[in-house]
Formats: structure tokens, C-alpha cells, sequence
């Protein structure tokens, strides 16, 4: 059995074989060029769904870093402070066990109250240390100045205006972190304003003591600022912990966004060398085809005739 | 026996019916391009013999019918076939011609603008005094407000282009209906069946084109008369020689968009609206109707989500001033919980992203931006927190992809099914091709053997005629 195979029937299948052929050259040279995977979202309606939760959860990674960058920067700012404070704290202290040598003179004692004096100030002003146009030790009051002097009442010497509020920063789906230490948990310790945990109420009584000669205020100021000295050490140490805690998640959180590009991108990114055979190959088959057509267009019986 | 004037038209009827046949055969090459042509075949028979002198003597050829070789079952099924894959073409057209909106180049797509709307608020959280970084959030919900509406009236500009096609293919099909009603007619009125095959042909493309638009079923009745009805079986549009007519009238109850009526004679018109399936008439009232709408629907539910998330923590929190302003982020109402008037889940939040724009005194005062959980706390920033942590669930990123996968995936399905349907039409119109087309080398064979045949019957009447002259002017010399 023969089955007729008229001219137009051949010529039909034959273009739209070629159709197919150049359809696919388009589509795989778009690939090549973009270096996508992904032509058009029918091509791989999963895998495109998938790219944008695979870069949606890059993303959030991504912002969550950010915070934990933000947050590490104010924790880095306010141990800078808390540091320095501490600093000055052994200076103070220095001062005053030379204020309790019993050999020292009354004349000398008072020439240590200006410095006593610069360094309470100094503390005072590493209270108020701003950030990116916030006070940090003001807990969420920011925009306030948190520390300054008492004007109306010698006790205690320093006021705050700020709050106890915590200001946290999410970094993560389900934690947070802390940014801040409210001024009165680091200045005036568990006792509060004006008591023996007060650093500027030490600070204070030394002046006073020093100025004074009185061995035993001195002796109660020094025990204070060390009692004082142990609180903020305790506090730079939380502050540390805390950054730590960070860059531990931010290496977490960057190794996971390594494992998610990597599945993104078996999903995203092209395969160039088998897209580039399948490219040439179906070059080859574009040329076959066309070849061929042009043959057996010109072959009929009417060529025989005459 | 017969005489020699017998054997003249002997041979006569051997000339007209060699000179009909080679007509045939010129015909076919002729029309070997013709769409839906049928390739044409004499069909030849002896005369009638006479008895004379106890023999019965035949009389020469007799060229009893011409008829075209067709196969209905395949015209039929090419019919079907060819609603489905311009169904299937029409729909994969429209929806890869938005697909490209909806692509995601982590620049400017769906997911990225509504992670870089909430990241704004997460940015806002490290430091809520900042002026700068309440500018940019508001920059940020612009860009989400402007790429939902941009992607939503797109949508709708496909919906309005279908249904402007819609109007225009309705008097195509009214065009060819008539048609094919005025030669159901001249088939009808045919001597004998079939006998009128360039009318069959002509019908047989109509029918094709047709099919193109909607999608039909038809049957020959027994004078030849194709009955034409649609495929959903909600109206006839040709019954014998006369047709129905379509017309397509803007309704207001679909937004004043075309509904389809179909009118046989004096009867009162039907809303076939819904009964049109397939055909590029057919895919354009489904894409109007169902495809985009079903789109539209997602983007309204997704901005209604947000929406209504985000106003609802916003109304609470406090202003960069520390006062519960209690405004909306988004324009809402507190009667529609926070959701703009006439918006509900009862509709699928219909019109939501219409209505969606960022409250006007937010886009004129970023500081009203309620970042704070409690009152007079400048650097508070537990409701900023709260407002991006309803994307950190990942729901929003959820609903886009959803979409992206819906879209994507009814892309595929149609463009799969116009491949199939093409590879299938190709084959069946191969098929066809293989039973009613014109083949050059058999028309060449036709061509030489009816030419043979007609030098043979001139021979043949060339001997008669010398024969005669013989007897006439020779014998008896």
C-alpha cells in the first residue's frame, strides 16, 4: 500500500517542522544572550515561582544582615562609650587612693578635684553620646538629651530625662537583639540616682571628699567607684556578648543565603554548554530542512515531460 | 452490425469524454493550492450496447460523473481541531503578553517592590527619628501603589482589547454563517449528491474559518446541507440555507462590555455569552470573563492584604512626634476596617487596587508615619517592627509567586495545547491532504494517459473517415 503525499501536504509538515526549528533557535539565543535559564514564565511556571521565594528569602536574609550590621553598629558605639567610661573610672579610682595616702597634704588633695572634676564631665558627656542624631543611653527617648546636671538639688548631681526602654532589632525570623543600654541601668546602677551605685554620685563624693580631705568620704567613694567600676564592666561585657551573638548570625545567616543562591541558581541560571549544543544542533537541523524543502519542490513528473 | 456513421460516434464519445477528463485534470493542477480543495476524478463508463444481428454492440465512452474525493469524518475532525488550537493560540498569546509584567528580575518585579515596601519599614526600625529613611518609605509605597495599579491596568487593557475583538469576530461569524447557509442552498439544489464538489469545497473552507472563531459541532443532513451549532450545543447558527446572527451589545451588568446574543429568525435573541467555547472568539470572552479577571483578582487580594495589615498596626502606633495620630498608612475607612469604602472579602476585595494610594497626609508629612508602640518615644520603634513583620511570615511573597505560578502555568498550558493542537490539525489536514489533494505526478499520469487516449480516439475516427471516403468516392472506380 502507497499513501499519497501531494506536494502542499509535504510543503505544510515540512514548514511546520521549520517553524518549530526557528521557534527554538529564537528561544535558545534569548537564553544565551540573557544568560537566563528562564525565557518566558510558561516556560517553567515552577521554577519561576520558585526563583522569586528563593529571592525573596535572599532578601530577607539580606535585610536581616542589614540589621544586625545597624544593630552591631550601635552596640559597637555604645561599648566605645561604656569603654571609655571605664577608663576614666581607673583614673578615678588612681585619684582616689592617692587622696586616702595619709602623708598627703590637704593642698595636694584639692589640686586632684579639677581633674575629678573634667572627668565627671567627661562621663557626663560620654552619657550623652549621639548616634546617627540619637542619644543612645536615652533609651527610646533618643531625641532627648538624657544626662545634665542637677540645677535644682546638689542630690543627686546628675538627672536623666530619659527612659528605661529597650530598643531591639529584629535579625532574624524569630529573634532579636537589643541595641541599647538605658543610661540609668549604666550611670546609676541597681541603687538608682544619687546612691552608692550612681557613678556621677561617686564621682561627686570624691570631689567632695578630696576637696574636703575627708579620708573618709574618700574611703566610701573609692569602695563606691569600684562597686561602680564592676557594674559598667559588666555591662561592656553584655555589650560584647551582643555583638558577638551578631556576627555569629550574620555568618549564619550569609552561609544560608549561600545554599539559597546555589538553589537559585540551578533553577535561574543557563546551562551554557548544553544550551549551546542544542543551539548548533538544531542550526544543523534549520540547514537540513531547508535543503531538503528546496529538493523535493523541484522534483515532479511535469520536469519529464515534453 | 452497426455503420460506419455508428463508429464516427463511437469515437466521438471517446474525444468528449478524453477532452472532459483532461478538462479534470486541468482543473486539479489548477487549484493544487486551493485551500480545501478536493482533487476532482472523471468517472467513465461504457455506453450502452446495441443488439443488431444477434450481437450486441457497445457504443463508445460515456463520462457519467465528475466527483471530488473528500473524507467528512476528517473535514469534521479538522473542524473541531481548528477551534482548539486558535483557542489555545489566542489565550497563550494574550497571557504571554502580559507574563513579561509579571516576571521577576529582582529589580522590578511584583516581589521585589512589596519586599522593598516592608524593608522600608524594617529600615525604619533601626532609627525611626530619621527623616530620610521615612522619606524613602513613602517612595517605597508609591512604587508598590504605582506597580500594582501599572500591572492591574494592563490587565485590563487585555480585557478591553478581547473584548474589542469580540464585536469584530462576531460579524465575521455572521459573514460566514451566510455563506455557508448560500451554498448549503446550491448543494441542495445539486443534480445528484456530490455533483456539486467546488461548492463542498468552498464550504468546507468556510467551515474551517469558522471553526477558527468558535468553536462547532455540524452534520450533513441528507440533502447535503451542513447544520451548524455551538460546540456547548447553546444555539444553532446554520440551519439548512439559513443562518442565525450573532451580535454583540455592551451590557452594563459586564461593565459595559460586549454580551452575545444569537438571534434565529423571529425568535427573541439569546445570551449565548457563556456558550461560545473555544475558537479565537470562544478564548477572547473566557480571557475577558474568567483568565484575567481571575489575575486582577489576586493582585486586588494581595493589595488588600497588605492593605488592610498594614492600616491596621499603623492606626495604633505613634508618630515620629510621639501622638497617636491614629491615621492609615494606605487611604481607608474605620467602618471597613481600615480597608477603603465598598472593598470586602464578600467581592475578593474587587477594586482594591484601584482604590489603593498612600494616605495623602503621609506623602505630604513623612513624620506622621506611626514607627512608635508607644506614646512619646521618639526612638521607639515596636510598631515599625510589627508592620514588617507581616511579611516575614512570607505570605505576601507567597501570593505573588502564586500568581507568577498561575500565570506561568496557564502559559504553558495553552501554548502546549496550541502546539498539540497544531501537530494534530497538521496531521488530520496531512491526512486530508494524502485523500482529496491534488499529487502533480498523478495529475501527469491522468494528463498523458487521457492525452493518449484522445490521439487514439482521433486516430480512430481518421480510419472511419478514410474508410468512408473509400466507400464513397473510390468504390466502384
Amino acid at each position: 500500500m502507497t499513501i499519497r503525499t501531494p506536494n502542499p501536504s509535504a510543503n505544510r509538515q515540512s514548514l511546520l517542522d521549520l517553524n518549530r526549528i526557528k521557534e527554538r533557535l529564537a528561544a535558545e539565543q534569548k537564553k544565551i544572550s540573557s544568560g537566563n535559564a528562564i525565557s518566558r514564565l510558561g516556560e517553567d511556571p515552577t521554577g519561576s515561582a520558585l526563583i522569586v521565594d528563593f529571592r525573596a528569602s535572599v532578601d530577607r536574609n539580606n535585610s536581616y544582615i542589614s540589621q544586625a550590621k545597624t544593630a552591631g553598629y550601635f552596640l559597637s558605639s555604645s561599648e566605645t562609650a561604656a569603654s571609655s567610661m571605664e577608663t576614666s573610672m581607673v583614673r578615678l579610682m588612681e585619684l582616689a587612693q592617692n587622696g586616702l595616702n595619709s602623708n598627703l597634704t590637704s593642698t595636694a588633695r584639692a589640686a586632684a578635684v579639677s581633674e575629678v572634676s573634667a572627668i565627671r564631665d567627661r562621663f557626663l558627656d560620654l552619657a550623652n553620646t549621639q548616634v546617627q542624631g540619637k542619644y543612645i543611653f536615652a533609651g527610646t527617648n533618643t531625641t532627648t538629651k538624657p544626662f545634665s546636671y542637677n540645677t535644682l538639688s546638689t542630690t543627686p548631681p546628675v538627672v536623666y530625662s530619659g527612659n528605661s526602654g529597650v530598643i531591639s532589632l529584629d535579625v532574624a525570623a524569630s529573634a532579636s537583639v537589643a541595641t541599647n543600654v538605658p543610661g540609668s541601668t549604666l550611670c546609676f546602677g541597681s541603687g538608682g540616682a544619687g546612691s552608692s551605685t550612681d557613678l556621677f554620685q561617686a564621682a561627686t563624693d570624691l570631689m567632695n571628699g578630696l576637696s574636703s580631705s575627708n579620708l573618709t568620704q574618700i574611703q566610701t567613694a573609692y569602695g563606691n567607684l569600684r562597686t561602680i567600676h564592676d557594674q559598667v564592666n559588666t555591662v561592656i561585657t553584655d555589650l560584647g556578648g551582643r555583638q558577638a551573638g551578631l556576627t555569629t548570625l550574620q555568618e549564619n545567616l550569609g552561609a544560608y543565603n549561600i545554599s539559597l543562591k546555589a538553589i537559585q541558581s540551578s533553577y535561574e541560571d543557563l546551562d551554557y554548554p548544553s544550551t549551546i549544543t542544542q543551539f548548533v544542533s538544531d542550526q544543523t537541523s534549520q540547514q537540513a530542512a531547508l535543503s531538503v524543502m528546496a529538493k523535493v519542490n523541484n522534483q515532479n513528473l511535469f520536469n519529464f515531460l515534453t | 452490425m452497426s455503420g460506419l456513421n455508428s463508429s464516427l460516434n463511437i469515437g466521438l464519445s471517446g474525444l468528449q469524454a478524453t477532452q472532459s477528463a483532461l478538462n479534470v485534470v486541468g482543473h486539479n493542477i489548477t487549484n493544487i493550492n486551493t485551500p480545501n480543495y478536493s482533487r476532482q476524478v472523471v468517472n467513465l463508463s461504457s455506453a450502452g450496447a446495441v443488439y443488431q444481428n444477434g450481437q450486441m454492440y457497445g457504443q463508445g465512452v460515456n463520462l457519467t460523473s465528475i466527483s471530488g474525493i473528500r473524507n467528512r469524518l476528517l473535514d469534521l475532525q479538522i473542524s473541531q481541531t481548528l477551534s482548539r488550537q486558535m483557542g489555545a493560540q489566542t489565550r497563550d498569546n494574550s497571557i504571554e503578553s502580559v507574563s513579561t509584567a509579571f516576571e521577576d528580575d529582582g529589580t522590578s518585579g511584583l516581589s521585589t517592590i512589596v519586599g522593598n515596601f516592608f524593608k522600608g519599614f524594617q529600615d525604619l526600625a533601626s532609627n525611626p527619628e530619621n527623616t530620610a529613611l521615612r522619606t524613602n518609605l513613602v517612595g517605597q509605597a508609591q512604587t508598590l501603589v504605582d506597580g500594582l495599579k501599572s500591572r492591574y491596568q494592563m490587565l485590563t487593557q487585555v480585557r478591553d482589547s478581547a473584548n474589542s475583538a469580540i464585536s469584530d469576530q462576531v460579524s465575521e461569524v455572521n459573514t460566514l454563517t451566510a455563506q455557508i447557509a448560500d451554498l448549503n442552498k446550491a448543494i441542495a439544489s445539486e443534480a445528484a449528491t456530490g455533483a456539486n464538489s467546488d461548492a463542498r469545497d468552498q464550504r468546507s473552507a468556510l467551515v474551517d474559518k469558522l471553526s477558527k472563531l468558535v468553536g462547532i459541532q455540524a452534520f450533513e443532513d441528507d440533502d447535503g446541507r451542513l447544520q451548524i451549532m455551538l460546540e456547548s450545543g447553546a444555539g444553532i447558527l446554520v440551519a439548512g440555507d439559513k443562518a442565525s446572527t450573532l451580535t454583540a451589545t455592551a451590557d452594563p451588568a459586564l461593565g459595559n462590555y460586549y454580551r452575545v446574543d444569537l438571534t434565529s429568525g423571529s425568535a427573541a435573541p439569546t445570551d449565548v455569552t457563556g456558550g461560545i467555547l473555544e475558537g479565537s472568539l470562544g478564548a477572547n470572552l473566557d480571557l475577558r470573563d474568567n483568565i484575567i479577571p481571575g489575575y486582577q483578582s489576586q493582585l486586588d487580594q494581595l493589595a488588600a492584604g497588605i492593605a488592610s495589615g498594614v492600616n491596621q498596626l499603623h492606626y495604633n502606633g505613634y508618630a515620629k512626634d510621639g501622638v497617636q495620630t491614629n491615621n492609615y498608612f494606605f487611604t481607608g475607612t474605620v467602618a471597613n476596617n481600615g480597608l477603603p469604602t465598598g472593598i470586602t472579602s464578600a467581592n475578593n476585595y474587587l477594586g482594591m487596587v484601584n482604590s489603593l494610594s498612600v494616605n495623602a497626609a503621609i506623602k505630604s508629612d513623612s513624620s506622621l508615619i506611626a514607627a512608635a508602640g508607644a506614646s512619646g518615644e521618639s526612638g521607639n520603634n515596636a510598631n515599625a517592627k510589627a508592620i514588617f513583620n507581616l511579611s516575614s511570615s512570607g505570605q505576601f511573597t507567597t501570593q505573588v509567586s502564586s500568581l507568577i505560578n498561575g500565570i506561568g502555568t496557564d502559559a504553558q498550558r495553552f501554548a502546549t495545547g496550541a502546539t498539540n493542537y497544531e501537530n494534530l490539525s497538521t496531521a488530520l489536514q496531512n491526512q486530508r491532504e494524502s485523500v482529496s489533494g491534488v499529487d502533480l505526478d498523478e495529475e501527469a499520469t491522468n494528463l498523458m494517459a487521457y492525452q493518449r487516449g484522445y490521439q487514439a480516439c482521433a486516430r480512430f475516427i481518421n480510419v472511419i473517415d478514410q474508410l468512408t471516403n473509400q466507400l464513397i468516392n473510390n468504390f466502384g472506380q
